[in-house]
C-alpha cells in the first residue's frame, strides 16, 4: 500500500509540474504516457477543470477503485472529467511489441536518454516527433514498492529531481490500476495469444483480410453516399413516389452499409483484444437493454449461478456474442412472440452459458452443422456473418461453440474458461474478483 | 454579426467533403476542404482556419503527418482526426488531436465534437 495523498495535495503537486511539461511538450495538449507490462495510459491534464483526461487504457470504474483507496476526499467528478473516455482500450495486445520493446529499456529501473533513431518501431518515432523531441528525450521510469510500473518522456533538460514527487505519486497510482503487474505475465499473454492465432483456418484468414480491403473502400465511399443521401430527404416533401423511391433506395444502400460493418468486424476480431476481468452478467444486461430498445417483441429471462462469474474476457467482444445471438434469435422468429432464456453456470473453472430461443431451430441438419461459416444464412436478407463472428471470438477466448435443436427453438452452448491465460499454463486457479 | 467560425474539411473522397462541407455550412460555419495532406498544408496557412476536420488515409502526405505539421504550426488549432474504423484509435500519433470520431453517415457526434471545441 502507497502513501496517501490528498486531493489537495495531488492537485499542487500537479499544477507546479504543469507549466513546465507543458512547456517540454511544446504546448501540445499531452502530458503524460504511462505504461505496465499491459497497459498503456495516456493522461491529459485540463489546468482550467482541474482534471485528468484519460485517453486509453482504463476504466473509470478501475479510477474509482485506486480513488476511493488512496486519495482521502477524492471527488471522482472533480478530478476527472464527465466526459470519460467510455470506450477506452488497452493497447494490451495491439501494442505488445511496444510495451515489450519499452519495458525493456526499464529493465533496471532509470532514467535513461533515448535518441530517436533508439526506437525500434516507426509509431514511436511518430510519437517522438508529436510531441515536438528533438533528438532525444529523458524516459523516466514510475515505481512503486521497488518494480518499475510505468514511464513518461520528458525533454532531455528537464531537472529529473524537480518532479521526483510527482513521479512518487503516480508511480503508485499505476500500481493500483493495472491489473497485470509482472512483465511475466505479458509475456506469457503474448505468447498465447500468438499461439492461439496460429491455429485460425488460414484460408477464413485470408478471407477476412481480403474483406477487410473491400469494405474499407465501400464504407468510405457509403459514409458519403448515405449521408448526402439523408440531406436529400429536406428536398423530396411533397412528390410521393420520389418518397417511395427514397425510403427504398435508402433501406437498400443501409442494408449493404450494415454488411459492410460486419464483414470489417469479422475480420478484425482476431487481431486486437482487450482484456480485463468482466463479469458475465454485466456483458448480458447490456445486451439485454441494448437489443429491447430496438425490439419490442421479445421477452428475456437470465438464470444465473450464485457466486463469482468473472472471467478475463475482452468485454466488447463478449457482448458482441450476446448481441449477435440475441439479434439471429429475433431474426429467425420473425413477427411471433420471442422467448429467449439465457442461463450461466459455473463448472470448474469454466463457465457454461445457454442462450436458447423459441423460435423453431434449424430442422436441416446440414445447415445447422454450418451456420457459423462465414457467408453462410438461411435467411433472405442478413450478411451470414453473425454467427461466425460469435464463433472466432469465443475460439479467440480459448473456448467451445455449439448449436443444437431444442423443442421449439435452437439453443447455443458456450463453454468458456474463465481464465484463458492460466489454463492454457497448466489451469492454475487465481481469485482476482472482478 | 459576429465573424463565422472557419472549418477546414480534409478528405480525399469527394463525397465526404461535400457532405461535410453542405452539413456545416448549414450549421453556419464557413468551410475550406483540400482533397489531400500537401493541399492541406498550403491551405492552412492561408486560411487560418478555428478548427479542422482531418482523414488519415490518403494518398500521398498522410493525415498522420499532416496532423503532426499542423500541431506543430499552430498547438492550439483543435483537430478532428475522422477515419473509416476505430483502430487508428490506439495509434500514439493520434492523441495530439484533439478528437477522433469514426466517420459515418450520422452526423451527429461529429458535430457536437466540434461545437464543443469551437462552439
Amino acid at each position: 500500500m502507497g502513501k496517501r495523498y490528498s486531493l489537495d495535495r495531488f492537485i499542487n503537486i500537479v499544477n507546479s509540474q504543469n507549466d513546465l511539461l507543458t512547456l517540454y511538450l511544446r504546448g501540445l495538449p499531452f502530458f503524460l504516457l504511462a505504461c505496465n507490462a499491459e497497459r498503456l495510459i495516456f493522461f491529459k491534464y485540463r489546468r482550467r477543470k482541474q482534471c485528468f483526461d484519460i485517453k486509453a487504457g482504463i476504466t473509470k470504474e478501475d479510477v474509482e477503485v485506486i480513488v476511493k483507496d488512496d486519495f482521502e476526499g477524492f471527488d471522482t467528478k472533480l478530478l476527472f472529467d464527465s466526459k470519460f473516455n467510455r470506450d477506452a482500450r488497452s493497447f494490451g495486445s495491439s501494442c505488445n511489441d511496444i510495451i515489450r520493446s519499452f519495458v525493456k529499456l526499464f529493465i533496471d529501473g532509470t532514467v535513461k536518454e533515448v535518441k530517436r533513431e533508439d526506437l525500434p518501431f516507426y509509431k514511436l518515432k511518430s510519437m517522438f516527433d508529436g510531441f515536438g523531441f528533438k533528438g532525444s528525450a529523458l524516459l523516466v521510469p514510475f515505481k512503486s514498492r521497488g518494480e518499475v510500473v510505468g514511464f513518461m518522456l520528458l525533454h532531455p533538460y528537464c531537472d529529473v529531481e524537480s518532479i521526483k514527487p510527482f513521479v512518487d505519486v503516480f508511480g503508485c497510482v499505476l500500481d493500483k490500476l493495472m491489473l497485470v503487474k509482472s512483465v511475466e505475465n505479458l509475456e506469457r499473454a503474448v505468447s498465447g495469444y500468438k499461439e492461439g492465432c496460429s491455429t485460425q483456418d488460414d484460408k477464413i484468414y485470408q478471407l477476412g483480410k481480403s474483406a477487410m480491403v473491400v469494405a474499407h473502400e465501400m464504407k468510405n465511399a457509403l459514409v458519403g453516399i448515405l449521408g448526402l443521401f439523408n440531406k436529400l430527404e429536406e428536398y423530396l416533401k411533397d412528390e410521393e413516389r420520389a418518397v417511395r423511391y427514397y425510403d427504398i433506395i435508402k433501406s437498400q444502400l443501409e442494408r449493404i452499409y450494415n454488411f459492410v460493418i460486419d464483414i470489417n468486424r469479422y475480420s478484425r476480431f482476431s487481431e486486437a483484444m482487450d482484456l480485463r476481468r468482466v463479469d458475465i452478467s454485466d456483458v448480458i444486461d447490456n445486451a439485454i437493454e441494448m437489443v429491447s430498445a430496438f425490439s419490442k417483441n421479445v421477452d428475456f429471462s437470465v438464470s444465473l449461478d450464485r457466486g463469482e462469474l468473472c472471467i478475463l474476457a475482452d468485454r466488447e467482444q463478449l457482448q458482441q456474442v450476446f448481441l449477435n445471438l440475441f439479434k439471429n434469435s429475433i431474426e429467425a422468429g420473425g413477427s411471433k412472440r420471442i422467448k429467449i432464456e439465457v442461463s450461466v453456470k459455473r463448472k470448474g473453472n469454466f463457465l457454461v452459458i445457454r442462450v436458447r430461443d423459441n423460435c423453431g431451430g434449424i430442422k436441416d441438419l446440414d445447415k445447422l452443422e454450418k451456420i457459423t461459416e462465414p457467408f453462410f444464412t438461411t435467411k433472405s436478407y442478413g450478411t451470414g456473418l453473425g454467427l461466425s463472428i460469435v464463433k472466432s471470438i469465443i475460439e479467440n477466448h480459448k473456448g467451445q461453440i455449439s448449436f443444437r435443436n431444442v423443442p421449439g427453438g435452437l439453443e447455443c452452448v458456450i463453454k468458456l474458461p474463465m481464465n484463458f491465460v492460466e489454463e492454457r499454463d497448466g489451469g492454475k486457479e487465481e481469485n482476482h474478483g472482478c | 454579426m459576429a465573424e463565422k467560425k472557419k472549418i477546414m474539411v480534409v478528405d480525399d473522397e469527394e463525397a465526404i467533403r461535400v457532405l461535410y462541407e453542405e452539413e456545416f455550412k448549414d450549421e453556419g460555419y464557413e468551410v475550406v476542404s483540400c482533397s489531400n495532406g500537401d493541399e492541406a498544408l498550403k491551405a492552412f496557412d492561408k486560411e487560418k482556419p478555428d478548427l479542422v476536420i482531418l482523414d488519415i488515409a490518403m494518398p500521398g502526405v498522410s493525415g498522420l503527418e499532416v496532423l503532426s505539421k499542423i500541431k506543430e504550426k499552430s498547438p492550439k488549432t483543435p483537430v478532428i482526426m475522422s477515419t473509416a474504423y476505430s483502430h487508428y484509435k490506439d495509434d500514439f500519433y493520434t492523441y495530439v488531436a484533439d478528437a477522433y470520431i469514426v466517420k459515418s453517415p450520422d452526423l451527429t457526434e461529429l458535430k457536437s465534437k466540434v461545437k464543443e471545441l469551437i462552439g
